[in-house]
């Protein structure tokens, strides 16, 4: 498998980037160079071995189902560009 | 050419915890923007989630309640994509390994009983909610504002098979799935505050036909009537697209309630690839045979049950054992009425017709009257013993609904209870015939509606109050 | 140069209770060294000097009373800048979050401040911790006090060289792929990476949630031990957290015969001068009983191709969150949602970052996650089970902690190149499983560092074990910078 510049437009599309000729041009490069090495996964026999998404298996770990109000929220809207109506405000969301 | 319709619904039933799914923010509605948020459900860099153990229980119920088999090795997967009203950029949800899998409901739809499959029910978080200013369409606004209280409250999602072949049949599963979420107590089923949202797969095919046709996804049906709607105004865009040799688009549509009609929901900007992956915030969900069997245990009688038993055991029709169970709170003040020594059947024709109507006259719900089952248990007592008539009783129940006076102190005081004393109707009997004699000779010329009218004078001069079966004795014993 | 900045953290503390030393005076100390050096060294993004000032106060009072002090109490400590610290900017070393101040603290600075350690600062990284060289951040690289041509290593750079440049006795990092372990090595001093869950991971900022562990940086093993003994324990805000475990780190458990493993597979690649410091070391510690034995663990020739893909599809995925909507970089001139997503991200994160979500997003997408993601998670499950084989056999498992001595700035622009530094300290992540780089001689002046790694959770006995061979090559920490 080889990574093309169609690819990484779509990857940068899914992922909400935006890249110059340039930048696409030496991501498709890396990213190859990456994959190229990467394939050698490829030759590991994993037949009937289960993906490990833990390092440590761990099970069943809840909270109990408890109100506890936080009590800092201004603070949270403090971070953002643009607050209106205690909302986070964005920009127009349909351009078509 | 003979269509049929082919229907799978996706219902999205909000838990009523008291906290939501991933954090211990307050999971109630409210009005007022963004104050049940904290640092977990805003996404806030390095913030991590726990998982609210009420919901896989609320979870558990739903698919215990629907014949499903319930997953031992759960995993919680993240859902990747961007959204202004989905703070860390994807939704925590269950991909393909759902909590319930390969359960079942039965509907009824003017007495043709089907069996509907249900695929899986899930657990996710909800998203925040966007308001569009400037205009009411999101295409129009100017600009939009993000209110993240409902951000990470915990669904449950339902997934029916495409068994549905109606608008009508789609709508009782979707009723009766509501009915059972109540029922459990693990959802209001409050459409309006979108507590239950609905989804439809929508296609068709020429009758006969195996394989499914080209299905629409219909989205925000927000009450029973735009599920049935909705699903007649695409299932007829479709048909005709097809008659006309045209074919159907893979795609979600929205319905419009105010125009009756359901418009793509397509835009150039997207490119769907969720992306999803074992969530490796979260630890694998393990639920053994203990666990499920102490749900199951605790699992309240369900409507079905109900019904079964109130045919069997209290001897109701289907009719009446139908109606009562409908609704959860109705359902449980007959319950206790019958408790009280009251006589199901007529609990039953009490409840359904003399005191809802009583309530729907005046637009209030049976837990905002003064009327108990206590009290409802009395007054039908009353009538069992004779010691007021049905009429009677009708005339002073809105009295208890409104004062929450017993049907005992409320006779006496106006008086009303039945005379049985037989001198006393017999006077009024004797003095009754001897002023209409006219109506005396018809009725020995045989005229039968001419003795309800001498009935109706007596009961009327007892002021309703003579006991009937009395009446009846002595008019055949004077008259003869 | 003042004398107290060359003391260890256990040092400090004992010069606490006996009154020679009072916090105040320790921490205005650090902090000058910290002004008089940061120019050169760029280390800290941030100086906290008044809070930092208030907190020892706070020490100095208790110790007026002769109130007992708790453990390391008062020492004074650099934190990486991906934890989350209340009211202070948590930058992650990116434009995206320059600006950004929590509201809240990461439970390891809970416990810090619960402490009374006065916190002198927030630490460069790579930016979002991607990197083995703090070339990447957005305030500018940061210099190796060994030789300020050189890289101090990353993500946690600055946090490396406060420690090595005397700018503070105690400092975390954090690590997903080697990144305390390895600017460790390269700064000649100790560094520590935890079985993973034994450190809440609640306010780290996460790179790769299945990968990160928080760690301790520190002069010597005595004061890695007891900085871990702090920080660490069960936290209910992460799930993945360990829960019972021992978190008194500083108890020697003495054992008579060590056995220690040596992966065959580490050796391929080992720079000659490198090669050859290692092999020294390990006839020293024969000599002292330390039996070695050559092993084999296959999979860990997949160590970086199963990293790459694993810690990228993470991050893709735990960086959504930055999209300008509710906090960080906002690109003010977009006039629809979608541009101001893509500009606000694209202006705000760096190249290295984006590559990696870029990785992170091609492993996922339908149609390659079988084929790379999936892929990877299984041979992460072979990776779990070689280790647990050959931990049944050795205590240990030993190898330099990078195969190359540090490089000069600009040296590794092929990102590819630059990953491969991480070889030797990838599998620990991987597999969950404790490992320390510690110093063990020098290269061309340059400081290079020996890497253990410990069966899961047996944290403690990686650190017994390590004093040892601490105590057998007393390797000295001093540097040429220390006399500036
Ligand atoms: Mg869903
Ligand atoms: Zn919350």
């Amino acid at each position: 498998m080889t990574i093309d510049k169609k690819t990484v437009e779509h990857l940068a599309k899914l992922s909400r980037l935006r890249f110059s000729d340039n930048e696409l041009v030496s991501f498709t490069k890396s990213l190859d160079d990456i994959f190229q090495y990467a394939n050698s996964l490829q030759k590991v026999n994993t037949d009937g071995i289960s993906p490990s998404a833990h390092a440590i298996p761990l099970q069943n770990v809840f909270k109990e189902d408890e109100v506890i109000t936080y009590k800092d929220i201004d603070k949270l809207l403090d971070n953002c560009a643009d607050v209106e109506n205690h909302c986070f405000k964005v920009p127009r969301i349909l351009t078509n | 050419m003979n269509w049929e319709i082919v229907i799978g619904l996706e219902i999205h039933a909000q838990m009523s915890t008291k906290s939501k799914l991933m954090c211990n923010c307050d999971a109630s509605f409210t009005s007022e923007a963004n104050t049940h948020i904290c640092p977990i459900c805003t996404g806030q860099p390095g913030m991590l989630p726990v998982i609210n153990k009420q919901v896989v229980e609320s979870a558990m119920m739903i698919g215990l309640a629907t014949k499903c088999n319930i997953r031992k090795l759960n995993e919680f997967a993240r859902k990747n994509y961007f959204y202004p009203d989905l703070p860390k950029g994807y939704q925590i949800s269950q991909y393909d390994k759902p909590i319930c899998e390969n359960g079942s409901l039965e509907i009824d739809v003017n007495g043709v009983k089907r069996t509907i499959g249900i695929t899986r029910i899930h657990m996710e978080e909800d998203a925040g909610k966007l308001v569009h200013a400037g205009s009411d369409n999101i295409k129009d606004a100017s600009y939009s504002l993000a209110d993240l209280n409902r951000s990470s409250v915990p669904l449950c999602e339902i997934v029916s098979e495409p068994d549905l072949r109606s608008a009508e049949e789609a709508t009782a599963y979707a009723q009766k799935i509501r009915q059972i979420v109540r029922y459990l107590g693990v959802c209001d089923g409050n459409m309006e505050e979108g507590s239950l949202r609905c989804d439809a797969n929508i296609s068709v095919r020429p009758k006969g036909q195996t394989t499914l046709g080209t299905k629409t996804e219909v989205k925000n049906l927000n009450s029973f009537k735009a599920i049935e709607k909705a699903i007649n105004i695409e299932v007829e865009r479709q048909i005709d697209i097809l008659e006309e040799g045209g074919e159907i688009v893979q795609e979600t549509r929205h319905y419009n309630e105010a125009t009756n009609s359901t418009k793509s929901m397509r835009s150039k900007e997207d490119a769907h690839d969720y992306r999803y992956f074992p969530d490796p915030d979260l630890v694998p969900l393990l639920i053994d045979d203990a666990w499920i069997k102490k749900v199951q245990d605790a699992l309240p009688e369900l409507p079905e049950e109900k019904k079964n038993r109130y045919m069997n055991s209290l001897s109701l029709s289907e009719y009446d054992a139908n109606v009562i169970t409908v609704e959860k709170e109705t359902v449980a003040f007959f319950e206790e009425t019958i408790s009280f020594g009251a006589k199901p059947k007529d609990t039953v024709n009490w409840i359904m017709s003399e005191v809802l109507g009583t309530l729907n006259q005046k637009g209030i719900e049976l837990s905002q009257t003064k009327l108990t089952p206590k009290l409802l248990a009395e007054l039908l007592i009353l009538i069992d013993k004779n010691t007021i008539s049905g009429k009677i009783a009708k005339t002073i129940l809105p009295q208890i609904i409104e004062t929450g006076e017993n049907a005992e102190k409320i006779v006496a005081e106006k008086g009303l209870a039945q005379v049985s004393d037989q001198g006393e109707i017999k006077k009024i009997v004797e003095a009754v015939i001897n002023e209409n004699a006219k109506v005396i000779e018809d009725i020995k010329g045989g005229n039968p509606k001419a003795m309800g009218f001498l009935v109706g004078q007596i009961m009327k001069r007892s002021a309703g109050k003579a006991n009937p079966g009395i009446v009846n004795e002595l008019l055949n014993e004077l008259l003869s | 140069m003042n004398d107290i900045l060359k003391l260890t953290a256990i040092e400090i503390s004992k010069k606490y209770q006996t009154k020679e030393l009072s916090c105040s005076e320790v921490t205005k100390a650090f902090l000058d060294r910290i002004s008089a050096t940061n120019t050169e060294l760029n280390s800290f993004v941030s100086i906290s000097e008044k809070t930092a000032l208030e907190t020892a106060k706070i020490v100095d009072e208790k110790i007026a009373k002769s109130q007992r002090l708790a453990l390391l109490e008062g020492v004074p400590i650099a934190i990486k800048d991906n934890m989350c610290t209340s009211g202070v900017a948590t930058t992650c070393s990116s434009k995206m979050l320059a600006n950004f101040v929590p509201s809240y603290d990461a439970t390891v600075i809970e416990k810090i401040r619960n402490n009374n350690m006065p916190i002198l600062g927030k630490t460069n990284m790579d930016e979002f911790a991607m990197g083995s060289s703090t070339e990447t951040s957005f305030f500018g690289s940061t210099k190796n006090p060994w030789n300020t041509n050189t890289v101090p290593g990353g993500s946690s750079g600055g946090s490396a060289v406060a420690i090595s440049a005397l700018q503070a006795p105690l400092a975390l990092g954090s690590d997903t792929g080697g990144s305390i372990r390895q600017p460790a090595s390269f700064c000649g001093i100790v560094g520590m990476k935890p079985t993973y869950g034994v450190v809440s991971r609640y306010g780290l900022i996460a790179f790769a949630s299945s990968l990160d562990q928080i760690g301790p940086f520190s002069k010597n093993i005595d004061d890695s031990a007891a900085l871990l003994s702090v920080i660490s324990g069960y936290d209910h805000k992460d799930s993945t957290s360990q829960p019972n475990i021992d978190t008194d780190f500083t108890k020697i458990s003495s054992q008579k015969e060590i056995k220690i493993g040596l992966p065959k597979e580490f050796f391929a690649n080992l720079d000659p001068k490198v090669k050859e410091l290692y092999q020294d070391t390990i006839s020293i510690l024969s000599k002292e009983g330390i039996i070695f034995e050559e092993t084999e663990l296959p999979s860990l020739e997949q160590g970086i191709s199963t990293y790459y893909i694993v810690a990228p599809a993470e991050a893709s995925s735990n960086l959504a969150r930055f999209d300008g909507v509710r906090y960080g970089y906002r690109n003010q001139e977009a006039k629809s949602l979608v541009d101001m997503m893509e500009l606000s991200r694209s202006e705000g994160f760096g190249a290295e970052v984006k590559r990696r979500i870029l990785i992170g997003t091609y492993v996922l997408s339908s149609g390659y996650y079988d084929a790379y993601y999936k892929k990877a998670q299984q041979v992460r499950t072979i990776m779990k089970n070689d280790f647990q084989k050959a931990f049944s056999k050795y205590d240990l498992l030993l190898s330099p902690t990078t195969p190359t001595p540090p490089f000069s700035f600009g040296e590794k622009s092929n990102p590819l190149e630059m990953y491969m530094n991480d070889i030797m300290t990838i599998p620990a992540n991987l597999a969950g499983i404790p490992a320390l780089s510690m110093p063990f001689g020098k290269s061309n002046n340059l400081p290079m560092g020996i890497h253990l790694m410990g069966n899961l959770l047996e944290d403690q006995k990686l650190f017994s074990i390590a004093k040892k061979i601490e105590q057998i090559l007393g390797f000295n920490i001093q540097n040429p910078y220390w006399e500036k």
